[in-house]
């Protein structure tokens, strides 16, 4: 199974507002993925064993994974597009 | 649910803070002087704004919702405070500066059971309506009637 980190300042705030919408995202396209939040700071221990990262902060690192920024979850604007960067990037 | 969230003293309408910092250190205050968070809880909001910044560039004003590790938060609350004049806020994820109007704190303390109200008050700030209406109240009472009403339709549609 695929695994989707997804990671802000403290794992708190807007990454649970983004891997809910995240995981909504995948059950409606029937992709089956292990969903975790993280704090960015746990990225570089923890990003071997994911697929993806789609994170709410800068992040400019490379991590050897695909990394998409999820503002978009946020903010409101431009949800469309990272829902199809997601999609594509896990199939 | 009740929106235990929302105290109409966590509120502040048509402040004329001038920076950020006056931003976080105004709101920040009324949180510790309620109880609400500890004592180094200004500190805590600006050193996380400055590494992860929390402005967000919706219409037709920016809106930032600054916040910071749940260690210094005593009890999940949202504080509210609309600015006279914009205040810059670095944009969330980017580099860009985004001109703020409304800001929302989020004080959360650990735990899922607060997912559903950050839903619904992220859902609050892509409401380019709500927005408008929300940076032109006049009192606080009013604003907490207009949010209040916002979150409690939200719980209904959903």
């Amino acid at each position: 199974m695929k695994k989707v980190l997804v990671a802000c300042g403290g794992a708190v705030a807007t990454s649970t507002v983004a891997a809910g919408k995240i995981k909504g995202l995948l059950k409606e396209n029937n992709i089956e993925a292990d969903v975790q939040q993280c704090r960015v700071s746990e990225l570089a221990s923890k990003a071997d064993s994911a697929d993806l990262i789609v994170t709410t902060a800068k992040v400019e690192r490379d991590y050897g994974v695909p990394v998409i920024h999820g503002i978009a979850y946020i903010s409101g604007m431009g949800i469309d597009k990272t829902n199809q960067e997601i999609l594509d990037n896990l199939k | 649910m009740k929106n235990s969230f929302l105290d109409k003293e966590l509120i502040i309408v048509n402040s004329n803070a001038s920076s950020k910092h006056e931003v976080l250190e105004s709101l920040g205050s009324l949180m510790i002087e309620k109880g609400y968070a500890n004592e180094n809880y200004i500190d805590g909001l600006k050193t996380r704004e400055k590494e992860f910044a929390t402005g967000l560039s919706v219409k037709p004003v920016g809106v930032a919702i600054p916040h910071t590790d749940s260690s210094y938060v005593k009890e999940d609350k949202i504080a509210i405070m609309t600015l006279d004049e914009p205040v810059a806020f670095e944009e969330m994820g980017g580099s860009n500066s985004v001109d703020v109007q409304l800001v929302i704190l989020f004080a959360l303390t650990d735990g899922d059971d607060h997912l559903k109200a950050l839903q619904n008050i992220i859902q609050v700030i892509q409401d380019e309506s709500f927005v408008r209406e929300m940076v032109t109240v006049a009192d606080k009472e009013k604003a907490y009637e207009l949010f209040e009403s916002k979150l409690t339709q939200l719980e209904e549609e959903a």
